[in-house]
């Protein structure tokens, strides 16, 4: 793949309300969607709620939702991004591979742009993706620890885009979406 | 024993027992006794999981280039190489076409960093406000300050190309009569 055609994927599976609902977002470096995805609304009936528990919560985010999404994605990208860690695991068995849970912090700046700083045994760590911003704190799944390899392309895309920017659109564009189909 | 049965022989009558005839009404037990089913249809639910598993993951045209969406195997984008890893497509859902016109028409959100930037940079005679980063200028089709939030909200240019990103500064200058006057710059960034 050459460099004009690298992507990041973004996952969202959410719940609010007692209504499930997930979204894939693949982006090219600039930020601008190449693919959108995102699944109807699932609200579970209370008498599910009672029969399966808390393992009806698992089941409807990993089966349901996060595998009809990302068999519908048709492009691969580079790295996967997620907000919840719950999802580093599911989405590594899914096959979307190398996936990185990425979130903003209120860490102050590291003193150079590309500099990590590891953050104990969970695995996450802080990177200074640009010169003017709070570092970003990336964990990758227990299976693959290998978040270095990975920087490279952080930092080359960093240079174009805010790297978490991509989650609040797709929040937004389910508000859309919700919205358009509640008016049909 | 022989002279008693010649004595007796033919001197005792035998008569039989004639009962009258009486018609004895016969009773039977059995009797109709209503039976009731404590609950005569009782309706089933079924979990949705089976309808669930088959929930269609709907789809979005993107941008001038929509007319190149479908549901199965074709990009988004031209030029972009799609990876058919057999995880991913082993099974194609059913997709849906909806109207895209409010997606694409999405900004994006750039916030405001001025605490970054610290004692990095001053300008001459001038204060900074806001500072915006990374935009790619060549790129930028339309921009708007969100009063509410402090973002800057972008509408970017989905065409691919090539341009640098910037710095964008909000800065308040001095002018005269001890107005002051807001300006915007653009500023590569660093090792650009």
């Amino acid at each position: 793949m050459d460099k004009g055609n690298r992507a990041f994927g973004y996952v969202i599976v959410e719940e609010d309300k007692g209504v499930f609902q997930g979204a894939v977002m693949v982006t090219d470096f600039r930020g601008i969607p190449l693919d959108f995805r995102y699944t109807d609304p699932v609200r579970p009936t209370r008498l599910e709620r009672v029969l399966y528990g808390e393992a009806l919560e698992l089941y409807l985010r990993e089966e349901i939702l996060l595998k009809n999404l990302l068999k519908a994605v048709e492009i691969r990208p580079q790295i996967w991004f997620c907000r919840s860690r719950d999802l580093l695991a599911p989405l590594t068995e899914q096959g979307a591979r190398p996936v990185l849970s990425i979130e903003m912090t209120g860490h102050g700046p590291l003193e150079k742009v590309g500099e990590i700083q590891s953050q104990g045994e969970g695995g996450s760590l802080l990177l200074q993706a640009d010169p003017v911003s709070a570092p970003l704190r990336l964990t990758p799944p227990e299976e693959d620890r290998d978040v270095e390899g990975l920087l490279p392309l952080l930092l080359e895309a960093a240079k174009t885009m805010e790297l978490v920017e991509p989650f609040t659109r797709m929040r937004k564009a389910l508000e859309i979406v919700g919205d358009e189909e509640k008016r049909a | 024993m022989e002279k008693l049965a010649r004595l007796f022989a033919g001197r005792v009558p035998v008569h039989s027992l004639r009962l009258p005839e009486r018609h004895l009404p016969v009773l039977s037990s059995r009797s109709d006794v209503p039976l009731h089913r404590l609950c005569l249809t009782p309706p089933i639910k079924a979990a949705r999981f089976l309808a669930w598993k088959r929930l269609p993951a709907r789809t979005t045209a993107l941008g001038p280039l929509r007319c190149k969406v479908a549901c199965h195997g074709v990009p988004l984008m031209a030029g972009v190489s799609v990876s058919k890893a057999e995880t991913l497509l082993a099974a194609a859902p059913p997709c849906h076409r909806i109207p895209s016109s409010r997606l694409v028409s999405l900004p994006q959100s750039r916030t405001n960093r001025l605490r970054y930037l610290a004692e990095r940079w001053k300008p001459e005679g001038a204060s900074v406000l806001a500072l915006f980063s990374p935009i790619i200028k060549g790129s930028l089709l339309r921009s708007a300050l969100d009063k509410q939030t402090g973002s800057l909200l972008c509408w970017m240019n989905p065409a691919p190309g090539k341009g640098d990103p910037f710095f964008l500064l909000l800065l308040s200058k001095g002018g005269q009569g001890g107005q002051r006057t807001m300006e915007w710059v653009w500023l590569p960034l660093p090792g650009e």
